[in-house]
């Protein structure tokens, strides 16, 4: 990176930071650190939800999905809009009503305390993980493509975003994510415009959306033609982007503190539901954009040299080794084959401009045909990285973008869109460690142990909670870079808890004779069956194994079933 | 302690939305368009 792309990413992110302390200045009670002082703008709600959910990794693999499997992804979105509907004629109004800090003190409410303690402990585990994740996932591919020191970009990360999110709290957060969103947007958007300008001359964009078609990288709704071909274990198809994404956004949107912090700090009832809807009008688009960037990247890198493998450590040692001399053999083949690619797929221009359709046809299968020998041969260069050593990263789809933001943008545009992804980690990780740190104070200190501690107090604990979750996710996100495989592992495991904790809220919104102590024993139930449908089919091959969307529905319905077979069993004056 | 109309609040902010019905038609509208669009657009360049 030159010093002008290092002078746009630094000035970007300080200018942001020094905003967003500024705008929380006069911040002197709980409300004012936790919930903004009630005072935000449907429009500043709106930006910091799609900031909060938009991690780095959102922009960093993204475009490499597409890259690799088209844009089916999208479909994984779906869920959003029906929703945001869903929690803002439900769920916002009792939240507004009830005056709370938290969702999880509407559970107390409701129900109990032990019910709003074992929610509130969920949250913690899952997102207390997820927040050291979100610093650790963009450093490990800065330090793979740009030599940055691992352990100096996760503390230094952490720490600029710890600094803000201290002083400011949820202002600070809200504030600067609309801007981070911003930089985000016009990022990602020039990074679109210099992708197309730079297709060679006698391709244009039509020409590119033909290729980018053909080659099966405009996949955006896939579904199976017939029940029999359904597929439980596919994860992206509109059947399990409707069911499976609409209780997974209506877990993560209605009963994430993460995302709910970000609409109980609205002015009125009004605003955050606009601010929610607003979520739900632009995140498909917005998606649907990142997704078209990595298939105009795909047409980009068929007329462009590119490498066979982008994770370059793993080549560099891999050619360094005594196998190395096989593996640049690999790599020959495969670029004569994608010399042989772009020429067919020029053939293939000429035919659909000349309206031969038998030709186009026929190019096709041949183009299909070629793109299946190149993916064998990568996968033969895959498996002798992995022979060579078996603990290597060989999965590099989250290292495409980054590679062609390195080597194809122009200075300047290189820093901005480095900014794009600081920007898209901060604002996800200052959310979480937000939500962490009042989740700790409303529902575990004031709740259990200072219920009558003046604001003062109140103020001072939840900065200094806020500044222990900060230490807590960088330690996690050094301990990660040590145990790479946990990192699957801890992506899952946060996934197996949104079911259940949708389940519990949707029995306190929809069943109402259903009492706390039913709910908790069938939350219980509902997790060890949901950690069941993941665990066994790793130990029992006969065992069903399906796409993790569908333990959102799993977990849910089950915390609903057991919950009313608990309430019909229990005495009449149980609790 | 009178209550605004949540309806008459939304006109305030957004004066072409008439209730919040008609706002929750267009966010699942626009999906039901956009799905509609991308399977068009899918098999249009298969």
């Amino acid at each position: 990176m030159s010093y002008i792309d290092w002078l746009v990413m630094c000035g970007t992110v300080l200018l942001i930071v020094v905003y967003g302390i500024y705008k929380s200045r006069h911040i002197n009670n709980i409300q004012g650190y936790l919930l903004s002082g009630k005072d935000m703008k449907w429009w500043t709600i709106g930006l910091s939800i799609m900031a909060t959910q938009a991690s780095a990794i959102t922009f960093l693999s993204t475009p490499g999905q597409a890259f690799d499997d088209g844009m089916r992804f999208v479909q994984f979105y779906f869920g959003v809009p029906i929703a945001m509907v869903i929690i803002s004629i439900v769920v916002i109004p009792i939240f507004h009503r009830l005056n709370v800090y938290t969702a999880y003190e509407y559970l107390e409410q409701r129900f109990d305390l032990k019910t709003r303690s074992l929610a509130a402990f969920l949250f913690l585990i899952s997102r207390g993980m997820a927040a050291g994740l979100t610093i650790y996932a963009p450093a490990i591919i800065f330090t793979a493509l740009l030599g940055w020191q691992i352990d100096l970009t996760c503390i230094t990360l952490g720490l600029v975003v710890l600094i803000y999110t201290v002083v400011g709290g949820n202002k600070a957060v809200s504030h600067t994510q609309k801007q981070q969103m911003f930089v985000i947007l016009v990022g990602m958007i020039l990074a679109g415009i210099v992708m197309i300008l730079k297709l060679p001359p006698d391709v244009s964009l039509g020409d590119a959306v033909f290729i980018a078609g053909k080659m099966g990288k405009l996949n955006i709704i896939t579904t199976p033609s017939s029940w029999a071909e359904f597929d439980i274990k596919d994860r992206y198809n509109l059947w399990s982007g409707l069911i499976g994404g609409t209780f997974l956004a209506l877990s993560y949107f209605g009963t994430d503190q993460s995302q709910v912090q970000r609409y109980l700090g609205g002015k009125s009832l009004t605003e955050s539901r606009i601010g929610l809807l607003f979520n739900g009008i632009f995140k498909v688009p917005m998606q649907f954009m990142i997704l078209f960037i990595g298939a105009m990247m795909f047409v980009f890198y068929q007329f462009n040299s590119r490498p066979m493998f982008f994770n370059t450590p793993e080549r560099t040692q891999i050619i360094a080794s005594d196998v190395g001399p096989q593996y640049l053999e690999t790599e020959k083949k495969y670029e004569t084959l994608h010399l042989e690619k772009s020429n067919l797929l020029r053939q293939l221009l000429h035919a659909r401009n000349e309206g031969d359709v038998s030709r186009v046809a026929q190019t096709q299968e041949n183009l299909q045909r070629i793109e299946a020998q190149s993916d064998t041969i990568r996968q033969q260069g895959i498996d002798l990285i992995k022979t060579y050593n078996p603990r290597a990263d060989t999965n590099d789809l989250d290292k495409i973008f980054l590679t062609f933001i390195l080597h194809h943008l122009p200075v300047g545009l290189i820093g901005l869109l480095m900014a794009v992804i600081l920007s898209a980690s901060m604002s996800s990780t200052s959310a979480e460690l937000n939500s962490l740190a009042t989740t700790t104070i409303v529902d575990i200190y004031k709740r259990l142990f200072h219920k009558n501690d003046d604001q003062r107090d109140y103020l001072s604990a939840s900065k200094w909670a806020t500044f222990g979750w900060g230490i807590f996710a960088i330690g996690f996100a050094l301990f990660a870079s040590e145990l790479g495989n946990l990192i699957q592992a801890v992506n899952i495991l946060g996934s197996l808890f949104y079911g259940t904790l949708l389940g519990i809220f949707v029995v306190a919104f929809f069943m109402k004779k259903i009492r706390g102590t039913s709910v908790f024993y069938a939350a219980i139930l509902a997790e060890v069956i949901v950690f069941g449908f993941y665990i066994f089919p790793q130990i029992s091959p006969g065992f069903p194994d399906i796409g993790f969307l569908w333990f959102n529905l799993i977990g849910c319905v089950a915390v609903a079933i057991f919950s009313a077979i608990f309430q019909a069993i229990s005495p009449k004056n149980h609790p | 302690m009178t209550e605004t109309d949540p309806n008459e609040e939304l006109r305030k902010m957004i004066p072409f939305i008439k209730n919040w019905n008609t706002f929750y038609a267009l966010v699942l509208g626009e999906l039901a368009v956009l799905i509609l669009l991308f399977y068009a657009f899918s098999k249009a360049f298969e």
